[in-house]
Parts: structure tokens; C-alpha cells; sequence
């Protein structure tokens, strides 16, 4: 079974962390932040989803500390998780190179029909 | 109370739906991402509303179905991954291939039937017209075959919940006998292949092979077809409920039933295993598959119809001990992951 693509949330906490450590709380704000307020990850959802990346090796906990009595804990994306950021990365800009030249085609016989078209 | 304190005991109740060892590890760090959410709409100017006194219902939700989600998982965490997911899998396919017989021809076709057809005193039959539909069976087996489809669409999550949604209609069914439903032994391999569908992480069209969406839906039909090939097609009493069950429905449950042991045999020789290290949930596993091994015998066998229908409360209570079970299994088993060593797993 071979994984071919990750979910949004999942890239994007990635690339959360791949700027540098973060807690949690600031995860939920980079996140909603990347995805322009699209997705926002709420407490239940996140430390689902950290848990499950730690349990794949691709985030690790990189200290903690206590502010104003609340425990904080950072995550910091391991080279294996970079390394699958990075592929699917790589996907992502295949698919929208792909798309753009696509895109300038379709718009070029387009334009090419609206002037044959009388 | 101060509003930030009904807030925060607010959150503190939610996280209760969290296991105790995940809440001793994580209690007070998602505790302070919900207090910084908390801060963050006292300190929005563009918040209208008065300083909020308990986590929005979406955040409410979200804790719940979180916490409910860990502990299931966490239930069946003793088996590696790669077993669970492929558990997962075959109790999908297995549920949707018997779901997919039964209401095509258990509920439409050939419905089951709410009373007896009764030969009448002159000979005659009685005019007993069944409706198109006879029991609540649909609701349940619609819920499988869309949760097969959601999940090969890619909508895997979406697919666990409808499953979750079929294994509670199916339990609630067989304890509320206001609603017409079908027999227990239907329903009861079905919850539980339900429940076994939960527990792994199900493989959708964005993380498999074309051909093996393909596969699975292939497959799903050929299981379909062979319980159709070997039904027997004239109606059988029923002993547990009084229906008449067509034979389709009747070679479909037979097929369930064992696909269910087979897969409690899976959960049972990895916790056999895993106990070499002191683990203990093999026991728990065990007496889960201990009820529907005896259901199955009976399912089979020719008993007697009148000490039959005698067992339909013994069947019951087999399943409510056998859960009570499974929880002290679980609690047990709690206490051991407490202990250092059985944090290795032989099988992973």
C-alpha cells in the first residue's frame, strides 16, 4: 500500500514546523494562517493529528516549558518528516506546473476560436 | 466562579472523554491550547459576544469525538498497526458484501417477514401482505455499503463514523424491540465487524493503488455473489424473533459469522502472542469472540426450534457479560501499560 498524498491539514502542520519548533497553540494559528483562515484545527483534531505524525516518525518533541502556569510543548519536524514534506512538495508543483501550462493552452485556443468565430 | 474558571472546568470535564494515561500525559498541555483559545476571543476587539464561559459547541464536539476515537483505538492498541488496518480492511469488505445481499433481497425482494404465514383451518393461507420494507435492517446496511464507498472515495473518516453509526443501530436494534428489526445474529456480526472496522486506519483511493479500490469493490461483489450462489432459496423459520428469514440473508449471515471469528482468531493469536511480554489483552479478545463463536454453532446447527427460541435472553446475556468483559479486559489491561516492559511490542 503505497501513500501517494497527504491531507491539507497534515501539509500544512508540516510546513508549520518546518519554519521552527512550535506548540500547540501556535500550530492552530500557523496553520489557519498558511490556509488563509480555511482550516482551523481545533485541540481534539490537532493532538489527533500530532500524535499520529509522531507515531510515523515525522515530528518529535523538542521541549517544554511553563508560561503563566501553562504547559507548553514544542514539536520540531525530524529529517524524515522533512523528507516527506519535501516530496509532497515536489507533487504539488508537478501537479500545478502541469495545470499552468494546461491553463495557457486552453486560454491561447480560446482566444484563437473567439476571433475565427464571427 | 470566575468566567475563566467555569471555562477551564468546562475543558476539564470535556478532556474526561480522554483516557486516564492520555490525559496524564497531555491533560495540561491541550488544557493550555484551550485557555489560549479562550484568551484569544477575550482579546478579539471584533468579538461581539460577552467573555465566553464554556469552549464553543464545535470545540465541544471535537473534544468528544476526539476522546471517544483515542480510547477505541486505544482498546485495540496491543495489536500492530499493519494487523489492524488490514482488519480494518476485511471487515469493511466483508460487512458490505453481506449488507449489500440482505437488502437486496433480505428486506426488498424477498422481505423478512413480521408474522408467520399461517395455514388457516380450511387450508387456506392467510392474507398477511408484508410492506415493501419490514424492518429498520436498511437503515443499518445502507450505512455499510455507503461507508465502503465513502472510504474508497477517499472520505475515510467519514467512512469510520457511518460504521461507528451502523455497529450502535445494530446494538440498539437488538435491545429496542419496539422498532422491527432482524434477528440478533444478524445484527450482532455486523456491529462487531463494524467495531473491527473502526479500529485500523482504513485505506481510501488517495492511499492505495488504483486497482486496489478497484480490488476491494471487486471483491466485495464476488463475496456478494457466492452467498447468493449457495442461498437457499425457500423461507426457514425463524426461532429467534418468529420472522421467516429467506435463505439469501440466512447464507449471508452464516458467511459473516465466520469471516468474524476468523478475524477474532487474527485478534487472538497477536494477543496470545503479545502476552508472552505480560500482556493480557488476549483475554479480552477471547471472550469477545467467545459469544459469537456460540452464536455461530447455533446458527448452524439443527437445534430443536422451541429450546431455540428459549435462548434468544441466554443469547443476550452471553453478549452484555461478554462486554462486561471486554471492559474489565480493558481496564486491565490499562494497568499493565502502566508497566515499563510492556511497552515492547513482539509483533511490531
Amino acid at each position: 500500500m503505497a501513500s501517494s498524498e497527504m491531507r491539507e491539514p497534515t501539509f500544512l502542520l508540516l510546513t508549520a514546523l518546518a519554519g521552527q519548533p512550535q506548540h500547540g497553540y501556535a500550530l492552530t494559528q500557523e496553520v489557519a494562517h498558511l490556509s488563509g483562515g480555511r482550516v482551523r484545527l481545533k485541540p481534539g483534531t490537532l493532538y489527533a493529528a500530532l500524535d499520529r505524525l509522531a507515531d510515523e516518525g515525522l515530528i518529535a518533541l523538542s521541549g517544554e516549558e511553563v508560561v503563566d502556569g501553562r504547559l507548553r510543548r514544542y514539536y520540531s519536524l525530524t529529517s524524515t518528516g522533512a523528507g516527506t514534506l519535501e516530496r509532497e512538495t515536489q507533487r504539488l508543483r508537478a501537479n500545478v506546473e502541469a495545470a499552468t501550462v494546461r491553463l495557457r493552452t486552453h486560454g491561447a485556443t480560446s482566444a484563437a476560436t473567439s476571433q475565427v468565430t464571427p | 466562579m470566575s468566567t475563566t474558571g467555569r471555562y477551564e472546568a468546562r475543558c476539564r470535564l470535556l478532556l474526561r472523554t480522554y483516557p486516564r494515561s492520555w490525559r496524564a500525559h497531555r491533560e495540561q498541555e491541550i488544557l493550555g491550547v484551550l485557555m489560549d483559545m479562550h484568551d484569544q476571543h477575550d482579546e478579539d476587539p471584533s468579538a461581539s459576544r460577552a467573555p465566553a464561559h464554556r469552549p464553543s459547541w464545535g470545540v465541544h464536539l471535537d473534544l468528544l469525538t476526539g476522546g471517544l476515537q483515542t480510547r477505541w483505538e486505544r482498546l485495540f492498541s496491543f495489536l500492530p498497526t499493519a494487523v489492524r488496518d488490514r482488519i480494518a480492511m476485511l471487515g469493511l469488505v466483508l460487512g458490505a458484501a453481506v449488507s449489500t445481499v440482505i437488502v437486496a433481497f433480505g428486506e426488498i425482494t424477498w422481505p423478512w417477514r413480521t408474522a408467520p404465514v399461517t395455514t388457516l383451518t380450511d387450508g387456506s393461507s392467510s392474507s398477511y401482505v408484508a410492506p415493501v420494507i419490514q424492518t429498520a435492517g436498511p437503515v443499518i446496511y445502507g450505512l455499510w455499503v455507503l461507508a465502503l464507498l465513502l472510504t474508497l472515495a477517499g472520505r475515510a473518516q467519514l467512512g469510520r463514523w457511518l460504521l461507528a453509526g451502523a455497529a450502535a443501530g445494530a446494538l440498539l436494534l437488538s435491545i429496542v424491540r419496539v422498532i422491527p428489526h432482524p434477528p440478533v445474529y444478524v445484527l450482532a456480526p455486523l456491529a462487531l465487524a463494524a467495531g473491527l472496522s473502526t479500529t485500523g486506519r482504513l485505506p481510501t483511493a488517495r492511499t492505495t493503488r488504483g486497482w486496489m479500490a478497484a480490488g476491494y469493490i471487486a471483491l466485495t461483489g464476488a463475496l456478494a455473489a457466492t452467498q447468493l450462489s449457495q442461498a437457499d432459496t425457500s423461507t426457514i423459520w425463524n426461532p429467534f424473533q418468529g420472522f421467516y428469514r429467506p435463505g439469501y440473508a440466512d447464507q449471508g449471515m452464516h458467511s459473516l459469522s465466520v469471516a468474524v471469528l476468523a478475524l477474532s482468531a487474527v485478534c487472538v493469536v497477536a494477543g496470545a502472542i503479545a502476552s508472552l511480554t505480560g500482556r493480557r489483552w488476549f483475554v479480552a479478545v477471547l471472550v469477545t469472540a467467545l459469544p459469537y463463536l456460540y452464536l455461530t454453532l447455533l446458527s448452524f446447527s439443527g437445534v430443536d426450534r422451541h429450546q431455540m427460541l428459549s435462548t434468544a435472553a441466554e443469547l443476550t446475556t452471553v453478549l452484555l457479560v461478554g462486554t462486561a468483559l471486554v471492559a474489565a479486559g480493558a481496564k486491565w489491561a490499562r494497568r499493565d501499560a502502566s508497566r515499563p516492559a510492556d511497552h515492547q511490542d513482539p509483533l511490531s
